[in-house]
């Protein structure tokens, strides 16, 4: 978790996001009026960017090399509230080169699925 | 169901404008540009910013692709000739091809590929503007259509 911290403190665009912690380990969009596309929903391009986000700083705080996204598929369940969303990052493999991620989006403490993705990373 | 040829009442670009760099809080907040609408086709741009940026100093790759998916929901836009027929993003595919360097901007162009009563499937690519050829990214999206 102290890794991922560093990771975020190191990355201007995270901080730009404001992404951060939480307990277990999962990355934290904050439900910020300016992440919105309009007056009452979270931009999707910026759901998107988290997510790439939080698999970059996953793969960079287990491998410790250069990451780099090399494709990513975001499906976008339903409107993004303004409130905090969770993003949990599972791999699904990682191999020498390449690492295939799952990545999920909830509000509403994992109750209310708004994003899923599934992205290749470079590891090199 | 899918027309390609034909555009509906133009949109008039001080309403494109308006939708591309106010409207969408998040790009008023990144410094979004609207850069040109041809036809169908309709160009975003994004000057560098260090709080943008990744770890190595170039325009993150999360900020390509919530720049891909804005040129596309600006394309849908232009598509239907209307902003509340314009619906949100159901699914996007980005490919990132090549990585920018530290200070460049960069640009994305995006246009429909099919726009049906239901949803508008685009493309878009992402460049260097002073390297337009080679894009560095490119992506596919789809977006409902809402009646």
């Amino acid at each position: 978790m102290d890794q991922l911290e560093a990771l975020i403190a190191d990355t201007p665009y995270c901080r730009y996001l404001g992404l951060r912690v939480n307990d277990g380990g999962d990355l934290v969009l904050p439900g910020d009026a300016h992440h919105g596309a309009d007056e009452s929903r979270l931009h999707g391009g910026i759901l998107a960017a988290a997510v790439e986000a939080a698999a970059l700083l996953h793969l960079r705080a287990t491998r410790s090399t250069m990451v780099r996204t090399v494709e990513l598929t975001v499906d976008l369940v339903r409107a993004g509230h303004f409130s905090d969303t969770t993003i949990s990052v599972r791999p699904l493999h990682i191999g020498r080169r390449l690492a295939r991620v799952h990545v999920v989006a909830t509000q509403q403490h994992g109750t209310r699925l708004v994003a899923s993705a599934t992205g290749t990373w470079l590891l090199a | 169901m899918i027309d390609r040829t034909t555009l509906p009442n133009s949109v008039p670009i001080e309403q494109l404008r308006f939708a591309a760099e106010q409207l969408n809080r998040a790009h008023q907040r990144m410094g979004t540009r609207l850069l040109g609408v041809d036809g169908p086709r309709v160009t975003i741009g994004l000057q560098w910013r260090a709080e943008l940026a990744d770890s190595a100093g170039a325009v993150a790759s999360g900020v390509v692709t919530a720049l891909l998916d804005h040129a596309c929901a600006l394309a849908a836009l232009v598509a239907l000739g209307d902003p509340t027929r314009v619906g949100g993003t159901i699914s996007l595919r980005v490919d990132q091809l090549d990585e920018l360097t530290t200070g460049s901007s960069v640009n994305v162009a995006a246009e429909p590929i099919a726009v049906g009563d239901d949803v508008v499937v685009l493309r878009a690519q992402a460049y260097d503007p002073l390297d337009a050829i080679q894009p560095i990214a490119t992506a596919i999206s789809s977006f409902a259509v809402a009646r």
